[in-house]
């Protein structure tokens, strides 16, 4: 069943209906979360937070809107939140965050990089690169106007190439046509 | 690195992303020609732009259903239960007070017990048949 039923369902007074809401998202809001948070315990954490916070928003949620975008933005405020209360490092596993083509070294080498990168930046260029969001799709999920999100964009790219440049300029020297 | 590299750099990333580009494309080609730093820079945001394009996000199987559903129903009933806490010391006060409120403070009392039917969702005088 699509979102939209289930949010008319949930809006009709159908509580039960929100299962359906999380069990299609879920899987992509602790992939999203853990990109930002870098640790799974965190992830899931502010995933559960931010489904909680759709629960209470949803009767004022207008139906016509896709859900996803909507919740990315309360599921974002929660590992935002989470982090700058968080006092200790966290960097998550390679495995546990994406699948990287290509030799170990190569994707150790992205993955160090990305890892280098600020919560803010890592997850601009995941949901840009990794995602395929435009940068219209970008500018409503983080809130922010679209040429705000094509300047940080260029300086999240630069900093991320020269983390690889720095440290491992063979793998992408190769690479180049 | 000067404002117009930025300005050409930005704009060439913005067309290779498929999106609106700020500058002419043929204000991007003629600096590019002129200018090495650029033509590399540009060039090695391709390859990064192809090997971040070739990754894929881990999806982990997952049930977040049976702890996001125990929050909200215990969310729910607790609201509904500090109303009827609310109401019943409302209640208390008017019977309290010295103003004779007659039929209306028995309405409220009636209006009490009908809200702890709707939150039980179950009338709490029925007596259980095996009884």
């Amino acid at each position: 069943m699509d979102d939209a039923t289930y949010v008319r369902r949930f809006q009709a007074g159908e509580h039960a209906a929100f299962r359906g809401l999380v069990e299609n998202h879920q899987r992509p809001a602790l992939a999203h979360a853990l990109a930002i948070v870098t640790d799974v315990d965190d992830a899931r954490d502010a995933v559960q937070d931010a489904f909680i916070d759709a629960y209470a928003a949803l009767p004022r949620f207008d139906p016509t809107r896709r859900f996803y975008p909507w919740f990315y933005v309360l599921l974002r405020n929660r590992c935002f939140k989470l982090l700058a209360k968080r006092k200790r490092h966290a960097a998550v596993a390679l495995p546990q965050l994406l699948s990287l083509p290509g030799s170990p070294d190569d994707a150790r080498a992205l993955h160090g990089a990305l890892m280098a990168l600020s919560a803010e930046e890592r997850e601009l260029v995941l949901l840009k690169h990794v995602d395929g969001l435009s940068y219209a799709e970008l500018a409503e999920r983080l809130e922010i106007p679209a040429g705000t999100v094509m300047s940080r964009l260029y300086h999240a790219r630069s900093k991320l190439r020269a983390r690889l440049d720095a440290g491992f300029e063979p793998v992408l020297k190769e690479e180049k046509p | 690195m000067n404002e117009t590299c930025k300005a050409v750099r930005i704009a060439a990333m913005a067309r290779d992303d498929g999106e609106p580009s700020p500058l002419p494309v043929t204000d991007i080609e003629a600096h590019v020609q002129g200018c090495a730093a650029c033509r590399e820079a540009i060039g090695a945001g391709r390859v990064l732009h192809g090997r971040l394009a070739s990754a894929h996000r881990r999806m982990p199987a997952v049930s977040l259903w049976p702890a996001i559903e125990q929050r909200v129903t215990s969310d729910r009933g607790g609201r509904w239960w500090a109303a009827l806490v609310a109401l019943a010391l409302a209640y208390k006060l008017l019977e309290l007070s010295p103003i004779d409120l007659g039929i209306g403070l028995k309405l409220v009392a009636v209006a009490i017990v009908v809200a702890g039917f709707v939150v039980l969702r179950a009338n709490p005088f029925v007596m259980p048949a095996e009884i």
